[in-house]
């Protein structure tokens, strides 16, 4: 087949497709995937240019979950940002507010007490496992293994109950907030989070039997949507998506956050980028996210768990009804809130995605100048076209699923 | 307020000094001189603002320079300053996989007499650029020279008005008109063919039904 005009490296736009359409039009054929496709993680839409089977151009269209969460955010103070952040990655929203409340921080120049910093890393990896097991639950789902989701979805919904524990809220939880923790950890989080972890290495090994070493799995994903190591940091890939081209990077390694150099732990790498290396490197990845959560509860101080400055976090109840000055702190800090020194920080965390950055610019004022979000999936999702050129239509599926986008995060 | 904030608990963060971010500063000043405008450091961070003629070979350098290796582009992004000349930031954050050295580049733009700013795409040292910039043409309506395909990434294909410009309002009643962007308002008629079609050419003619196949083809 002639298709020698269409090897063009930019993204192609629907016209573009259609036009490639017309030239090879006895081959060729346009498809809508999406935006309702289960199968797409939500609301993408890819415009796929198929001959035959096999993808010749895919092009996706983002923007139908576009919320406008900068913009928004320009118009709250910092603390009340905070809750605009868990509905981005809505898989991970504890990752989304510690990334923000790091760069909260950051901007102020504080520094948040040792309970809170270790609680924060043992949270974050709950979350990073929780969003992992949908990530599982989902991309098996949509090849056609339906009793991981069932299982995978059991296990979430402990850490969910976790979650639910610390802060009242399953899923929305704002429980990492600028300045510490929204509150202390509870009784019973400790034998809680130690049942876990002497439950989930068993059910991980039984999603390792289950997929694994398992013909259909193997024959769906290895090879399956192969992206190049140089290519992978071309498009500004980061993540399981990234490390599974063989890049080893991580930033809870490269650029150690919020004590992450205290712990021990791995970075799995892979070496082909195909799927099966991105599906190996999240089911590592939860491992070491198990030792991590177990050196964290070992060493979890006890203390306070937010910084003492209640111009930043909001004084006990008990105390606003019977101090003056706490009452006055109440009252600042819910009307107008504090303000951070003029100046900009980007601050990169490690979430389940892949790097999550915040990029935060203060004017002095009580509120964000600016807000921007480098989305993991964002950068992600530009790669996708690159990795099913020449695939089939079948293995657009599964690559969706290998690079775990969510759609909340992509359009913001 | 950073004074205020260091109580008991709360101690100031150190400020690392970065001898990588030191050596991008050298090589810039080294090799564009005049260009690099000026040099900010706040909280261990290091930011160069560049003349804007300068920035896409700067970019080139600073990948291709075998000591620092700036192989990840993480993120493009504007910020709006209305009162200011020139008016608009364009913010670069780049990232060394094999050295770990990071850098903010920056870029100033725009202003009264210039209000579609136009910048060099990086795209041609990283494809990664791609999506950035289509974001900033579609939310801040910065317009980047040397590719052919900017549209709107995010916001329908037919919006007016570009929305994380400080001078768009957030809700309400003064939003630029047509209401809502150029869409038609839900107690109105949609216009012929809206909502029926999926395919269009650029000159806005309708397509053949490309998924049904005429006898002739066969």
């Amino acid at each position: 087949m002639q298709l020698e005009d269409s090897a063009r490296p930019t993204a192609l736009d629907v016209e573009e497709s259609v036009r490639l359409d017309e030239r090879t039009r006895r081959d060729t054929m346009t498809i809508n995937m999406g935006p309702q496709h289960p199968s797409t993680h939500g609301v993408l839409r890819l415009i796929l240019t198929l001959d035959g089977e096999t993808i010749i151009k895919a092009v996706p269209d983002i923007g139908y979950l576009h919320t406008g969460i900068e913009k928004t955010a320009e118009a709250k103070s910092y603390f009340k940002a905070l809750v605009l952040t868990d509905r981005m990655d809505y898989l991970a929203p504890l990752a989304n507010n510690y990334g923000y409340s790091l760069a909260v921080e950051k901007l102020l120049g504080i520094d948040v007490p040792a309970r809170a910093r270790v609680a924060r890393v043992a949270l974050v990896e709950l979350q990073r496992i929780a969003s992992h097991l949908v990530w599982l639950a989902s991309s098996a789902l949509d090849l056609g293994a339906q009793s991981v989701f069932l299982y995978c979805f059991r296990e979430r919904e402990l850490i969910l109950d976790i979650f639910e524990l610390c802060s009242g809220v399953r899923m929305m939880t704002s429980y990492i907030m600028p300045g510490g923790l929204q509150a202390d950890l509870p009784p019973g989080f400790d034998a809680k989070v130690r049942a876990f972890l002497d439950l989930f290495p068993k059910r991980l090994s039984e999603y390792h039997d289950l997929l694994t070493n398992n013909r259909l799995w193997i024959d769906r994903t290895k090879g399956i949507a192969p992206i190049s190591a140089a290519d992978a940091v071309a498009f500004g890939c980061s993540g399981p998506t990234l490390r599974g081209s063989g890049v080893v990077y991580d930033v809870r390694k490269a650029f150690p956050y919020g004590g992450y150099e205290q712990f021990d732990f791995d970075i799995p790498v892979g070496s082909n980028g195909d799927v099966y290396d991105r599906y190996l490197i999240r089911m590592l990845e939860m491992e070491q996210s198990l030792r991590i959560i177990r050196q964290a509860m070992d060493a979890l101080p006890e203390g306070p768990w937010q910084v003492a400055d209640h111009k930043i976090v909001p004084p006990p109840k008990y105390e606003v009804s019977s101090n003056m000055e706490a009452l006055i702190h109440h009252f600042k800090l819910y009307t107008e809130g504090y303000r951070p020194p003029a100046g900009e920080v980007y601050v990169r965390t490690e979430s389940p995605k892949g790097e999550l950055g915040f990029y935060m610019v203060s004017d002095g004022s009580a509120k964000p100048y600016r807000m921007h979000v480098r989305a993991p999936s964002f950068a992600n999702l530009q790669a996708l076209p690159k990795m099913v050129e020449g695939m089939l239509l079948a293995d657009v599926v599964a690559a969706i699923g290998s690079i775990d986008i969510v759609l909340g995060e992509v359009d913001r | 307020m950073a004074d205020q904030t260091q109580l008991e608990n709360a101690r100031p963060l150190a400020t690392p000094v970065n001898p990588l971010a030191e050596a991008t500063v050298a090589l810039l000043t080294d090799r564009f001189g005049a260009s690099v405008r000026s040099v900010v450091e706040h909280r261990g961070e290091t930011t160069v603002v560049l003349a804007p003629t300068a920035l896409v070979e700067a970019c080139q350098a600073l990948r291709d320079a075998p000591t620092l290796r700036y192989s990840l582009l993480e993120d493009i992004t504007a910020v709006d300053w209305p009162e200011r000349e020139p008016r608009y930031d364009i913010v670069y954050q780049l990232v060394s996989i094999e050295t770990r050295a990071s850098i903010r580049l920056k870029v100033q733009i725009g202003g009264e007499d210039d209000p579609d700013p136009e910048i060099a795409s990086v795209m041609g040292v990283w494809p990664a650029a791609n999506w950035f910039e289509l974001e900033l043409f579609d939310l801040f309506g910065i317009r980047f020279t040397g590719r052919d395909d900017l549209r709107r990434l995010l916001m329908p294909s037919d919006w007016a008005g570009h929305p994380l410009r400080k001078d768009y309002p957030l809700t309400g009643f003064a939003l630029p008109d047509p209401h809502w962007g150029g869409q038609t308002p839900l107690d109105q008629p949609l216009p012929p063919g809206i909502g029926q079609l999926t395919l269009r050419t650029s000159d806005g003619s309708e397509q053949p039904n490309l998924n049904r196949r005429s006898e002739d083809d066969r």
